[in-house]
């Protein structure tokens, strides 16, 4: 039984592996390209981030090079601060503070995050799609897809993915009464075209710089905890459960990961000790709504791009298990 | 006082005048209103105010370097962050993603003084609203410590099929700053 259902979903992976993304029609099947498109397509481009009234432009570059991944943002107004990720690092350059940070990426490469045939009926719970109409985005033709919220819990989603390679050219965030929260949309791009050292490589001078960095290695998996998660909203489900050292020296942090498919939520718990006045409350920068509480002498923070209302729902059923 | 200090910015005081509202401003003020004048005073101390001249940023410097709890950090617990070496670059410095992660966001201000100084401000002049329900900008949690931290090991983890966790990456380096 298990092996059918295993053979059944190879089968589907690899149709969707080798065909042209122009020949699928239901917008699953074009979340699953999105996602896949996502992990395996290089581009450059010039992306524009809009949000609460204000507009950025950066330019990213990604390549996919022997099953790995290099990629670089480059802000183009305002400071010219740039990242260099990898499959396992992520170097931030901010020449306007005169450092480099290099942190460990948390995600290896075997964690891309993807959305597989399994996922699907966790999205339909929490989901309505429909397939919009094909419109001009970046001199390419791209397909629009609503991933629209059953509940107010979380926000919906029109995505635009490129009509041949499965590229997302653009993304809207998109409330329960219709308001774009938070758009991300490509002004140009090449798709699949060569990606060379250089266009990968740092503006900014490390010499001129000072490095700052995280030494603590990968986190790890957490197999027992005192605490729980009691109340979240329906469909989101515990993806990952893992504990880093604070690069501040100061403890261990604990990070609950749940998401509904499409949107995640972090709860993160850290001791601290008492009335060190750290403040507290409900904190929003983009789409993303943060809300943080004490319990004892921990501090829980709650982060997701969701309603401000879902974070504080999730960080108030935040328990230590007594035991 | 909020005049004074207005005073203090646009250079309007006199040299004796500057010293005694600068240590107001570190030594008198209500505790209510600890976070904003230390975000003033980060702002002053790294030139980020731009009207401050030069010789006023070091009477500024000198009085908090005789306010060993509002800027100075335990050089112990300092010392204990100091990450390992990698291939290359620089020297490496104890702050940590903390620091990178409050500097893309250009919202902890205080918190990125002198660099090796970076947090301790930010950790003294916090500001408890809890249960307050309030979505504020620069007295908000995404000013506190660790925040930007966890903001990133967020973005790692997030489903979105857009971007693979690029797009916590974009906000960052878009200079973003919390809302108004």
């Amino acid at each position: 039984m298990m092996g059918s259902g295993l053979t059944r979903r190879m089968v589907v992976v690899l149709i969707f592996w080798f065909l042209p993304a122009h020949v699928f029609a239901d917008p699953f099947d074009w979340l699953m390209k999105i996602s896949k498109a996502a992990a395996d397509v290089n581009f450059i481009g010039t992306l524009v981030y809009t949000n609460n009234g204000e507009i950025k432009t950066m330019e990213v570059a990604r390549r996919i090079q022997g099953g790995l991944m290099q990629e670089r943002i480059y802000s183009l107004d305002g400071e010219p601060r740039e990242i260099i990720r990898s499959e396992d690092k992520v170097w931030f350059y901010i020449p306007d503070k005169n450092m480099v940070v290099h942190d460990y990426r948390q995600v290896t490469k075997s964690g891309f995050p993807r959305i597989l045939p399994d996922d699907l009926d966790q999205l339909k719970q929490n989901y309505g799609f429909e397939e919009g109409e094909e419109k001009r985005i970046a001199d390419r033709m791209a397909i629009e897809i609503k991933v629209i919220a059953n509940d107010a819990w979380r926000y919906g989603y029109t995505l635009w993915a490129d009509k041949h390679s499965g590229l997302l050219l653009r993304s809207d965030l998109v409330s329960q009464d219709g308001e774009i929260v938070e758009q991300y949309l490509f002004a140009d791009i090449e798709i699949n075209g060569v990606i060379t050292d250089a266009q990968l490589a740092p503006v900014s001078s490390a010499d001129q710089l000072r490095l700052f960095g995280n030494s603590e290695p990968m986190p790890e998996s957490v197999e027992s905890s005192e605490w729980s998660v009691t109340k979240l909203p329906d469909g989101y489900q515990l993806n990952n459960h893992i504990r880093r050292m604070s690069p501040m020296g100061k403890g261990e942090i604990e990070h609950f990961v749940y998401s509904d498919g499409l949107s995640t939520l972090s709860v993160f718990i850290k001791k601290t000790s008492q009335n060190q006045g750290e403040m507290t409350g409900l904190g929003r920068m983009g789409a993303v709504h943060a809300y943080r509480t004490r319990i004892g002498n921990h501090l829980v923070t709650v982060i997701g791009e969701v309603p401000a209302e879902t974070v504080q729902v999730v960080a108030r059923g935040v328990q230590l298990n007594k035991g | 006082m909020n005049e004074r200090i207005s005073q203090l910015i646009d250079q309007e005081l006199m040299p004796d005048q500057q010293v005694v509202v600068i240590d107001k401003m570190i030594n008198h003020e209500p505790a209510g209103k600890t976070w904003q004048r230390y975000q003033l005073i980060g702002d002053i101390v790294r030139g980020e105010v731009d009207q401050v001249g030069a010789d006023l940023t070091e009477k500024i410097s000198a009085r908090l370097q005789a306010e060993p709890t509002v800027i100075a950090p335990d050089r112990s617990a300092r010392e204990n962050r100091i990450a390992g070496p990698d291939a290359g670059i620089g020297i490496w410095k104890p702050v940590g993603l903390f620091a990178m992660a409050a500097s893309l966001a250009v919202v902890a201000v205080v918190t990125l003084g002198p660099l090796n100084d970076s947090y301790q401000v930010g950790t003294v002049a916090a500001v408890d609203q809890a249960e307050s329900g309030q979505v504020e900008s620069r007295r908000s949690i995404m000013h506190a410590e660790g925040f930007h931290e966890m903001l990133t090991g967020h973005g790692e983890f997030t489903s979105s099929p857009a971007f693979n966790g690029l797009l916590a990456h974009v906000v960052l380096v878009s200079n973003q700053s919390p809302v108004q």
